[in-house]
């Protein structure tokens, strides 16, 4: 659903991105990884339609980005940034109507679909909250939850079992301030859409959170993907120290992937 | 089913919300229906509600007017009534265009004058000004030229800061700040070059036009604006989701479908417009763009949906409010409405200020 061929993207003459292939298939839950620089956010930038000066192609199902209608697009692909600042006194349950906002229905329609998508990341009792009150992790939920809304269609087709089939959802550090419940809770859920079709492309620095959830994994390195593929193709000693240049522990865990160590 | 009972909740508090701000239109409705009575009666004229009902009954029903009441008549129907329409038209003007004009640079301390339609304005009304002072023969149309001068100024003044602010990704917000102080100085320096070299006369109309009034406003002026103000309104209320939207971040309007570069375009060409045809026609009329969106921001949200219709209202109350005490607080002398509306915002903005460095949230 998601092809990009031969992304590259320079800052002056300093390569950010450098010839990236990466394909990502329906339902399918995707972790980048790599060092700090190493072009992680800009690739998701990329996909986002906030750097428009790249070269290669980057087609959502089927059809570059370029031709999509930005309405059309927006009900198709939500980006969430690591950091989201609101300006002025909106309230959660505004924040999550604006979500709503590319859809034609009516108020109770759109309402109770936020409030779906509001109990299952357990944010129902921050309505009524100015958003620049609420905590770091508390924030980095609602715009999670507006970027669900956002992606999930209307009610008459809401209830499909693939309702979410040729979606994409891209998530900056989704879970960097969210605390030990959270975070788990919060990646519960992703993969709960996935298997309704939805596809994530994820970046995350905590590889023991993420990695049980991808089905595949992007190695980056100085915005050159290292290794591609699937959570124990791709996760092993070498390519982490190629990829951060430490050489990390992995200890092998009964039917899951590795957790890594310093 | 947790989920269809909190749906109704918050369908319920989002209802009660809508009721209570509807609420609030239609008091500042009646409101401004107050001030307005009360407005007609004052000023170094004394004109008593009762009478001008008398007048206006006997005008209606085509009876032959005494020479008192015709007095009482023409003060209403040529000075009073204009001027107070007037007021009310750039009031909203004003206060929706700071709405704007602070949702789009997400800043809650920002003001149209801020990228130069104020400056350009008044540079370019101060050399008309100027003009009409060295060559009489411009006097006849002196008062068309100066209102032509600042609306062109005005718009130059932001074509200037948006040919600076332009980057081949768009438009960048600090740029445009910046690229606004700097035109600015600039029409400050040609106002002070003006008035070194203008003689007294023409000192005092530039200091007197920079004070802003309401003064000498007639129907056909009231009526151009009334004309022009319709569509501007209803073009604002078109901006209140791209303007929410903004609020969240450029970033994340664009994520969600908004053209933000194109929407960038529009909004500050509205704003340039709408303020470049109030200055024009009333001179500099500062901090309603500044002091109304927080006022209104407070009693009705951030939701531009409300906010936008809210600072419409409040602005057209704000300025009749302002415009009756320039008459009534000293009479016979009329105190330029700029000087009213600036001792009020000024020591309101020095307050949100304050409030500011301790930490308060501006709202």
């Amino acid at each position: 659903m998601l092809e990009l061929e031969k992304i590259a993207l320079y800052h002056g003459a300093t390569p950010l991105l450098n010839g990236l292939d990466i394909t990502l298939k329906v339902g399918e839950f995707s972790t980048v990884i790599g060092e700090n620089g190493c072009g992680k956010s800009t690739l998701l930038r990329c996909i986002a339609g906030l750097h428009s000066h790249y070269s290669g192609r980057v087609a959502l199902n089927e059809r570059e980005l370029s031709g999509w209608n930005t309405k059309t697009l927006a009900t198709q692909r939500a980006f969430v940034n690591q950091h989201n600042q609101v300006q002025f006194a909106f309230l959660t349950e505004e924040v999550l109507q604006l979500g709503r906002m590319n859809q034609k229905e009516t108020l109770a329609q759109s309402t109770e679909l936020i409030c779906q998508v509001a109990e299952q990341l357990s944010i129902g009792h921050l309505f009524g909250r100015d958003v620049r009150t609420l905590s770091g992790g508390e924030r980095q939920r609602v715009f999670i939850a507006k970027a669900l809304v956002q992606l999930l269609p209307n009610a008459k087709t809401a209830k499909y079992e693939c309702a979410f089939e040729g979606k994409l959802l891209l998530l900056d550090e989704p879970t960097s301030a969210l605390d030990f419940r959270f975070q788990k809770a919060m990646m519960d859920v992703i993969k709960s859409y996935c298997q309704q079709g939805l596809s994530v492309m994820c970046v995350s620095h905590d590889m023991n959170l993420v990695l049980p959830y991808a089905n595949q994994v992007i190695l980056l390195a100085n915005g050159r993907c290292l290794a591609q593929g699937q959570v124990c193709e791709v996760i092993n000693e070498q390519n982490l120290q190629q990829c951060f240049g430490v050489t990390p522990t992995l200890i092998p865990q009964a039917n899951s992937v590795p957790f890594i160590t310093h | 089913m947790h989920s269809k009972a909190s749906a109704v909740n918050l369908l319920l508090s989002l209802n009660a919300r809508r009721q209570r701000h509807l609420r609030g239109f239609v008091f500042g409705s009646i409101l401004a229906g107050v001030i307005l009575l009360v407005g007609m009666q004052s000023g170094s004229f004394e004109q008593s509600a009762g009478m001008l009902a008398d007048v206006i009954l006997q005008k209606v029903h085509q009876q032959t007017l005494s020479q008192e009441q015709y007095l009482q008549w023409y003060v209403f129907s040529e000075l009073r009534a204009p001027r107070m329409l007037m007021a009310m038209f750039i009031g909203a003007l004003l206060a929706m265009s700071g709405c704007a004009m602070q949702g789009l640079v997400r800043n809650p301390l920002a003001d149209p004058g801020l990228i130069g339609i104020s400056g350009g304005a008044a540079a370019a009304a101060a050399t008309a000004l100027a003009l009409i002072n060295h060559f009489p023969e411009l006097e006849a149309g002196g008062q068309y030229l100066i209102a032509f001068s600042a609306f062109i100024g005005a718009l130059l003044a932001v074509w200037i800061v948006l040919i600076v602010a332009r980057t081949p990704a768009g438009m960048a917000i600090s740029s445009l700040i910046l690229a606004g102080v700097a035109v600015n100085a600039l029409a400050g320096t040609h106002i002070g070059a003006i008035s070194y070299m203008a003689n007294d006369d023409a000192l005092r109309q530039i200091t007197y036009w920079t004070m802003g009034s309401l003064g000498g406003v007639t129907w056909s002026k009231v009526l151009f604006v009334g004309a022009l103000s319709v569509p501007i309104i209803a073009l604002y209320m078109h901006l209140c989701q791209p303007l929410n939207l903004f609020a969240l971040g450029e970033n994340e309007a664009q994520c969600m479908g908004l053209e933000v570069n194109k929407y960038k375009r529009f909004i500050l060409w509205l704003v340039a417009f709408s303020v470049a045809l109030a200055t024009a026609l009333c001179g500099i009329i500062g901090f309603v763009g500044l002091v109304v969106p927080h006022i209104a921001r407070t009693l009705f949200g951030a939701d531009h949906k409300y906010l936008m219709p809210a600072c419409g209202l409040l602005g057209a109350i704000l300025m009749l409010a302002a415009d009756t005490a320039s008459r009534a607080l000293f009479p016979p002398l009329e105190i330029p409405i700029g000087i009213v509306t600036s001792a009020v915002g000024a020591p309101f903005f020095l307050y949100l200020l304050a409030k500011q460095k301790r930490g308060g949230a501006i709202a």
